[in-house]
């Protein structure tokens, strides 16, 4: 362990709790984790449990409180994170809370006075604004009173599209979304999986490309989408800015077969394998599901007694990558 | 005087019915949890910190409100009432601090019910806080206890009654513990009582010790619940045996009584987690 | 210029400061220690047109209680016993958080499921004793608390003055005749009801960790928590009422039940006087 210790850190401890129950903290993701039995764990905390016996140093995240004997205490379900003094817990199950910059997927509900409402999976509805999208003609310009009255061309209710978080939520919450570049716009031809947004780490790239064929964007929101491999067309991507529904409309939908649903099968029976093992989706994990699966039919891949199996390797690569991580140990647990 | 006795459906007078609890079943609910405690069920649904109607906004904190509806007959006063004492037991720990003038709305749902349906509706409210993840300062957990008098006129002491364990009784207790105290100091956390009939204090203490010793097992059984890796598919991982604490120090050498079995197995209950 | 604060200021802007400088000193701001009820003064017989009525006194907080008598057919299930409806209100009148009579409605029903829960579930009355002919006709009491004024603890007033209502409740003699109608015996006696017992409670509440016996509103606003525990005249358990609230320890619940168990005595007494100084 690296000695990244400064004096204000003294009370944090070097101490093991309870015989193989120490508490470190993975420096990279500031996620606390448990050695229990020699294995990793991350740490889930219930409300009420102990965090830090002695909390007059450390800063209350969200998701923590400090009681009347000042030790830190959990309130909410979730994971353990601290970055230098300041402890919080996320929580493991609550709806995607959404961070400017996300990449997400969202289907629309409804459109009203010049902005589109999206579902992206959280407490409220996402509001895209009519000025948020690149309209077809890829030229910026003031939009119209016809542009209002055209805005299912662009996109329509019940359509899915990728976005990208605007910028922090409107006064009562929701977020707002827009779609200023190629790579967003109206989604089509491919399967939808929803899994929890907490599942999703946030990565450099979002829209990932396996070699077999198979493209999935993987939403911040817990929302993904699959769908085969386009062939990138450098041309055709500057001239059309994105894809909308009038586009959709103009287009013949390409008929997937054989071995490609084959392909994107698998990769969505991956998804949902790891999501009921609770263990984080990126393409390594995925690809690490499908390597193990490689002997079997795609619709045994979601048999809860294959599940735990085929996602061994991809457990093992977790654990293999919290233990290379910068650890340090800290005080904590009971 | 009287023993551990066997009841009808051969359950130990101080044994729990089975546990079983689903979360997340509802979309558009913030935080839901399914309930069942053998075969009373509950659906308990929270939607909140959200939007608060002027009339009950609070300047300070979160509104807490409680709905509590039955499967069937119109919801008259006893509905009311449970919706009172819900509230007031929840109420305290939710850390309404954090979010003025909002609401956070809880709705319960008797599925069916077959007895201590206080206790498991609050158990569900419990377990749907904490999958909305609202935050909470401990978790407490509820369990409910009847005296029953036999032919003899002696009184034994049942555990988690059924319906008909009930309607039998001439007397029902309603507990609720803080679980972390319970659990650091085996004693004390008592949140909230509710008690009907005519009870002895001996009788009511028997009680009291019975019932802490049993929320232990639903507290346990809450925490793993949410600890646990959600897994898609419902199945029975495990027999989960507790141990059982002796309940020997309740004893006041008067009419109430509950034997010492060391001698006997040390389980408490069995019981079947299945994971959500 | 130095702005001073005066008692009643603090008072209302930072109560629980106020409350505090009590507290240690085992004193509360109306004079009591910390474990002394407020003076009970039980008056009964004062509404003339009840069969039966009570006033209640706890400080301020005062319940008026009135019992008409009517006679109806019995319930199926029970052909032989007689009914009684117990309906409990918090008019507006009594307290200014109540603004309107839908404010109160989830406190009316909380006091209703307590009170009848003792009343019926623990035997205090005989309900065969309503009986006037078997399966044809029974009186059913129609039970009208009012709460008057809330000081805190509308509970032990509102019970109070139930019971004391019930004990001096005059029945008229009846007799049914052949067309099955009910009517007054001209010159005849007065039926009264035997209470089986008298549940007699008490409420605390947990301000600051400290133990207050008989609450005030504002100390009930101020609290971590609130309970009843009621007692009868024969020392059994009638009912534990703690609905929620921070965690108490055993010993506390201990204590509690022990003072209201050696009140029980007193007060029933006070009932009886009641009585007797109505004749």
């Amino acid at each position: 362990m690296s000695g990244y210790k400064d004096d204000s850190d003294e009370e944090m401890n070097v101490n093991q709790i309870e015989k193989d129950n120490e508490v470190l903290l993975d420096r990279k993701s500031h996620v606390q984790m448990t050695k229990t039995n020699g294995r990793l764990q991350v740490q889930i905390v219930t409300p009420g449990e102990l965090i830090v016996k002695n909390a007059s140093n450390a800063l209350c995240g969200h998701g923590t409180f400090r009681d009347d004997q000042d030790q830190l205490l959990s309130s909410v379900c979730g994971i353990v994170e601290r970055v230098n003094k300041l402890i919080s817990v996320r929580p493991l199950r609550a709806r995607y809370p959404g961070e400017v910059g996300d990449v997400v997927v969202g289907r629309i509900t409804e459109i009203t006075g010049k902005r589109w409402k999206v579902d992206i999976q959280a407490r409220q509805d996402a509001v895209m604004l009519l000025s948020s999208v690149n309209l077809p003609g890829g030229v910026q310009r003031r939009k119209t009173n016809e542009d209002q009255l055209n805005m299912r061309s662009v996109f329509a209710e019940n359509d899915l599209i990728v976005a990208e978080v605007h910028s922090r939520p409107n006064r009562d919450g929701s977020l707002q979304l827009q779609t200023r570049s190629s790579r967003y716009g109206k989604l089509e031809n491919g399967v939808f999986v929803r899994v929890y947004a907490a599942l999703v780490k946030r990565c450099t790239q979002h829209f990932h490309t396996f070699d077999f064929g198979v493209q999935v964007i993987l939403g911040n929101n817990g929302y993904i989408w699959i769908t085969k491999k386009t062939p990138v067309d450098e041309n055709k991507q500057k001239s059309m800015p994105f894809y909308t529904s009038a586009d959709a409309d103009k287009n013949e939908a390409e008929v997937i077969e054989g071995k490609d649903r084959e392909n994107i099968c698998r990769v969505r029976n991956a998804i949902l394998a790891l999501q009921s093992q609770f263990l984080p989706i990126y393409p390594a994990t995925i690809l690490d599901v499908i390597e193990m699966s490689k002997g079997m039919e795609s619709k045994e891949m979601t048999l809860p007694d294959i599940t735990p199996l085929i996602t061994k390797n991809a457990t093992a690569r977790i654990q293999k990558k919290m233990e290379e991580e910068d650890m340090e140990v800290v005080e904590g647990g009971y | 005087m009287s023993t551990l006795v066997k009841r009808q459906k051969g359950r130990l007078s101080n044994q729990l019915r089975s546990i079983e609890a689903q979360l997340g079943l509802l979309n558009k609910a913030d935080g839901s949890a399914k309930y069942k405690q053998g075969d009373s069920s509950v659906l308990a649904a929270v939607y909140g910190p959200s939007e608060v109607l002027p009339k009950d906004e609070k300047g300070d904190r979160a509104s807490v409100q409680v709905v509590f509806k039955r499967r069937d007959g119109k919801p008259g006063r006893r509905e009311k009432q449970n919706e009172n004492i819900i509230r007031n037991a929840l109420e305290p720990i939710i850390m309404t601090h954090l979010y003025p003038r909002t609401a956070i709305m809880i709705i319960v749902q008797v599925l069916v019910d077959d007895g201590s349906i206080l206790s498991v509706a609050l158990n569900a409210c419990v377990l749907a806080l904490m999958d909305a993840g609202v935050p909470i300062s401990t978790v407490i957990s509820s369990i409910s206890c009847s005296i029953v008098v036999d032919e003899n006129g002696s009184q034994t002491l049942l555990t988690d009654p059924d319906l008909s364990e009930e309607r039998t009784s001439i007397g029902e207790t309603y507990f609720v513990f803080d679980g972390h105290v319970v659990a650091k100091t085996g004693e004390g956390g008592l949140v909230s009582s509710v008690t009907s009939g005519l009870l002895t204090d001996s009788a009511y203490t028997s009680c009291l010790t019975a019932s802490r010793s049993g929320s232990k097992s639903v507290y346990t059984f809450i925490r793993e619940t949410l600890k646990r890796k959600p897994t898609t598919v419902m199945a029975p991982i495990e027999n989960i045996i507790f141990e059982r604490d002796e309940a020997s120090s309740a004893t006041n050498g008067s009419d109430f009584k509950m034997e010492d079995e060391k001698e006997e197995s040390k389980t408490f209950s069995n019981v079947f987690m299945k994971p959500i | 210029m130095k702005l001073e604060a005066s008692a009643d200021v603090i008072r209302k802007l930072h109560p629980l400061e106020f409350y505090k400088r009590f507290l240690p000193e085992g004193i509360r701001p109306d004079g009591r220690n910390l474990n002394k009820p407020r003076v009970t003064v039980i008056s009964a017989g004062s509404l003339t047109t009840a069969e039966g009525s009570a006033l209640v006194k706890l400080g301020s907080t005062s319940a008026i209680c009135g019992i008409k008598a009517e006679v109806t057919i019995p319930a199926d299930t029970e052909p032989q016993c007689g009914k009684l409806v117990l309906s409990v209100e918090l008019p507006p009148l009594c307290s200014p958080n109540i603004q309107r009579w839908t404010d109160s409605v989830e406190q009316n029903s909380s006091l209703e499921v307590q009170i009848e829960d003792i009343l019926l579930k623990t035997n205090v009355l005989n309900l065969e004793a309503l009986c006037i002919k078997d399966s044809s006709a029974v009186w059913v009491l129609y039970v009208d608390v009012y709460i008057l004024e809330h000081d805190g603890n509308c509970f032990d007033a509102a019970l109070l003055s139930v019971l004391t209502a019930l004990t001096n409740v005059k029945l008229p003699e009846v007799e049914v005749n052949e067309e099955q109608i009910v009517s007054i015996v001209e010159g005849g006696s007065t039926q009264s009801l035997e209470l089986n017992h008298y549940p007699i409670p008490l409420s605390f509440c947990i301000l600051d960790d400290k133990l207050l016996v008989d609450p005030t509103s504002e100390e009930e606003e101020l609290s971590s928590t609130c309970f009843t525990i009621v007692y009868n005249n024969r020392g059994e358990l009638c009912s534990l009422y703690k609905p929620g609230g921070k965690h108490i320890n055993d010993d506390i619940l201990e204590e509690c039940k022990q003072t209201t168990l050696n009140r029980t005595e007193h007060i029933v007494k006070l009932m009886k006087q009641a009585n007797e100084a109505k004749k």
